[in-house]
């Protein structure tokens, strides 16, 4: 399909849920006080952006997701890549990764807020637990499954170790590190929102949580809209940035890759 | 036999056997839920006494851990009444959940907590400080009151910080997180005796012997059962009359129920110039914590009295 | 051209009783056994063994990806230490950077060498157009045909002028009739330049067209059988009914020589035919 027509094929099953959602609720089927009609959370969310709420949520929760994702980086991809390359190294930390990774963002809450109070901190720190493990494992896992034999090629043209590293790894790494940098990104952003279930006064989780304990299904609503919508709007940012750096893979299979 | 009159014979039996259980019981049922405070202790002690099994009621009392759960609970219908704090039925009824208050069940009992060696005296030394509270709840609307009272903007003149559980707040003032944290009894009384802190003052002194804890029941029951909601009310002035005569065994209900503190604590705490057990409520005093939740910015619409409030059910039950 | 061969008789590649084995889970396997071997500079030699028998980790082994377990090799008198442009690798499948235009990946051994950028492109071009390849210089690996690959992976070994060029079964992947083209061109390539040659193939054809000499190898463990010297003049081409009777000649060595372990072995024509123990 064309360009724009594959992007329209989804819409009608979009509308005929929106649809359902504003009828059944109007109706009486569904209790609305369970469930908002989709009008009503719709002028909700007008509402909550006329007031500048929603910009100061939204800006809180961004700011959380870009440090704790920032830090959790910095972290993944240069551990990431030594643990990949130096087995030994790798065999000595995987046990101790593969048991911090499965601890879910919202159990880390109580220690958070212990050691660190109560504002961004907390926050950015689950945020951090939340991904970094996992994009950890997945850049090792990527490091060990490239093909050796270009380290190989570049030493026989007469690269040093080091111009092996930075010109040969790490622009092999490059694709496996996207695709581990975007799921990171998911995981940090599912995590603000449990995390902001702490002492903040700002951010989409805390709104959710606050509209909830004041019965306002339309704000959880509405709130809910609008972290699936940012959440998406980050992957899509992630995914122009791959594209743009990794033009040349558009032909390449994944196992092209991958050692022989 | 066919498989369709084997499917028919047990749905009959299956009918009879539910049907015979219904009528098993010849108390008509009300699922309650409660939370663990003081002001909840009617709720224990008419449990634990039997009060309304003597007016014929089959009450089931669940102790719930949040005050949002069992509004949400009456919502689906899991349970029937409940006690919550004033400002949590009135964000209720404010967004259309279908309830109404009947009658109290506590007084006051709540204030600000600081650390012994933060210097803080008055509330006007709060200025420019930070002050944990939970928002839109009964530690929060009084606590607007008394800093207005105290020449304090709630909004400008302090940092308020939000919070979703008490622990939690205790545990941010103790470490300096925040100088000043709204709470209520019987942890204000424990912090004391630790030691490290100490009460910096009770709501009650801006607003004597403000609306604390509410009895409501779901706009179902009360229509379709209004005498089984009498019968409730009659066991629950019984329950009250009780506490107030009798400290001591509040005390031990309410150690026993919470499964935490100790008699000699709870009994403290309980001393009238702290909290007080009553049932008796006006649509005034409930009205005007609506009119102040609506003015802080805490409910959109502002419920009309009567939406809020019916006490016909407690005056029959009064003798 | 005809003539004698053009590689002068000093030693110039010496290979001493190398020995390699791996330890994969335990066991013990032995690649290479005592392999010795000499190659004169500026002489193109092939060796031949069927596949698996060795050939290529004893490739591996003079361009110092690997470290042999016994035995030196040593590079005009002194011994080899590691890898390094002078002794440059063509992989068998060419092993280009997919992240790199045919360009930069031809220059990319330049570049280790700090040439600036202007000058590293100008060598790495005009190396492509020797292979043919002019004005592809743009273009990724993935948008170039498997010849035009194999053709950039040599032009980036040769760009470096090395003292020792080695290639691993290079053309394996190839159809014939590129096949045939690469390796004219690299016979012209090689004259050019009189570059020392080592080249590891399975094919018997190839072999008898390629090389100066043709150094057998047993299947694994891997020894030198024995060395044949073709005085075959060049172009070979021309002369088909020498390189079949040389075909045959060597084919009947390699039947006669007894392997340890079955390995196989292409003739020109596609027939195979199957060692036994």
């Amino acid at each position: 399909m064309s360009g724009w027509r594959h992007r329209i094929v989804g819409l009608p099953a979009l509308l005929l849920a929106l649809v359902v959602w504003e009828v059944l609720p109007r109706s009486g089927l569904l209790n609305p006080v369970f469930m908002p009609p989709c009008s009503q959370v719709a002028w909700r969310l007008w509402y909550l952006l006329r007031s500048g709420e929603l910009l100061r949520h939204c800006g809180a929760s961004l700011l959380r997701v870009t440090l704790g994702f920032g830090l959790a980086a910095a972290l993944a991809i240069p551990l990431g890549v030594l643990l990949g390359l130096h087995r030994r190294l790798y065999l000595r930390l995987a046990p101790l990764v593969g048991v911090l990774r499965p601890i879910s963002p919202p159990a880390w809450i109580p220690l958070a807020i212990l050691w660190f109070g109560i504002g961004n901190r907390p926050a950015v720190f689950i945020i951090f637990v939340g991904s970094a493990a996992s994009m950890l494992l997945g850049i090792v896992a990527g490091a060990r499954g490239m093909d050796r034999r270009w380290i190989e090629a570049s030493l026989t043209l007469g690269a040093s170790r080091r111009q092996a590293v930075l010109w040969v790894v790490l622009p092999a790494l490059l694709p496996s590190v996207m695709t581990q940098l975007r799921i990171g990104l998911g995981l940090s952003w599912m995590a603000v929102i449990a995390a902001e279930m702490v002492a903040v006064n700002q951010g989409l989780g805390y709104m959710m949580v606050q509209a909830r304990n004041l019965f306002q299904t339309d704000t959880v609503l509405a709130g809910m809209v609008v972290v699936g919508a940012l959440g998406w709007a980050l992957d899509r940012l992630l995914l122009r940035l791959e594209r743009r750096f990794l033009g040349w893979r558009a032909e390449l299979e994944p196992h092209d890759l991958l050692a022989a | 036999m066919s498989k369709r009159t084997a499917f028919r014979l047990l749905l009959a039996a299956l009918i009879l056997v539910t049907g015979a259980l219904g009528c098993a019981r010849d108390e008509p049922q009300i699922a309650m839920g409660v939370r663990t405070a003081n002001d909840h202790a009617p709720f224990y002690l008419a449990d634990k006494l039997g009060y309304y099994q003597d007016e014929g009621l089959d009450v089931a009392v669940h102790l719930v851990p949040s005050n949002t759960e069992i509004i949400e609970a009456v919502q689906r219908g899991d349970l029937q009444a409940g006690a919550v704090p004033i400002t949590t039925a009135i964000a209720a009824i404010s967004a259309g959940v279908q309830i109404k208050i009947v009658a109290m069940t506590g007084r006051a009992g709540d204030g600000l907590l600081v650390r012994s060696d933060s210097g803080i005296e008055t509330l006007a030394d709060l200025r420019g400080r930070r002050v944990a509270t939970i928002r839109g709840s009964i530690l929060d609307v009084p606590l607007r009151v008394a800093l207005q009272d105290a020449g304090l903007d709630p909004e400008r003149d302090v940092t308020m910080i939000y919070f979703t559980k008490l622990g939690d707040m205790i545990q941010a003032l103790e470490t300096g997180q925040v100088d000043a944290a709204s709470n209520t009894e019987p942890f204000m009384t424990q912090v004391e005796r630790d030691g490290w802190g100490e009460i910096l003052c009770y709501y009650s002194a801006s607003w004597p012997d403000h609306p604390c804890c509410v009895v409501f029941v779901s706009e179902s029951l009360r229509s379709e059962r209004p005498d089984d909601v009498v019968a409730l009310m009659r066991g629950h002035l019984r329950a009250v009359a009780y506490a107030q005569d009798h400290p001591h065994e509040t005390a031990e209900a309410i150690v026993e129920y919470l499964e935490a503190f100790d008699v000699p604590l709870v009994e403290a705490s309980l001393d009238e110039h702290k909290m007080r057990i009553d049932a008796e409520i006006t649509p005034q005093e409930v009205e005007c914590m609506a009119g102040l939740m609506h003015e802080f910015g805490l409910i959109e619409r502002l419920p009309r009295a009567d939406e809020l409030l019916d006490t016909s059910l407690l005056r029959r039950a009064q003798p | 051209m005809a003539g004698a061969p053009n590689w002068s008789h000093m030693t110039y590649l010496q290979l001493d009783a190398l020995h390699k084995y791996y330890r994969p889970e335990g066991r013990l396997l032995t690649v290479l056994e005592g392999v010795d071997l000499e190659v004169a500079r500026g002489e193109l030699l092939v060796l031949l063994g069927p596949s698996g028998c060795g050939k290529s980790t004893l490739l591996r082994l003079v361009a110092g990806i690997e470290s042999p377990d016994g035995g030196q090799i040593l590079l005009d008198g002194l011994p080899v230490r590691g890898p390094g442009r002078e002794r440059t690798l063509v992989f068998q499948d060419g092993l280009l950077f997919p992240w790199l235009t045919a360009t930069e990946n031809v220059a990319f051994g330049l570049r280790a060498m700090g040439i600036g950028e202007g000058e590293r492109r100008r060598r790495a071009e005009r190396e492509l157009a020797r292979l043919g390849l002019e004005g592809f210089g743009a273009l990724y690996p993935h948008q170039l045909s498997l010849g035009m690959r194999q053709r950039v992976a040599i032009a980036r070994a040769l760009v470096l002028e090395p003292d020792l060029l080695l290639l691993d079964e290079p053309f394996a992947a190839l159809d014939a009739a590129r096949r045939r083209q690469l390796q004219d061109d690299l016979l012209t390539l090689w004259r050019g330049r009189s570059l020392t040659t080592l080249f590891v193939t399975h094919s018997l054809s190839e072999a008898v067209l390629l090389g100066d000499r043709i150094a057998l190898l047993s299947p694994r463990p891997a020894q030198v059988l024995s060395l044949f010297t073709l005085d075959l003049p060049r172009p070979r081409r021309e002369h088909p009914e020498r390189l079949d009777a040389w075909r045959t000649r060597i084919g009947e060595a390699l039947s006669r020589a007894a392997g340890s372990s079955a390995g196989r072995l292409t003739l020109g024509g596609g027939a195979a035919m199957l060692w036994h123990a």
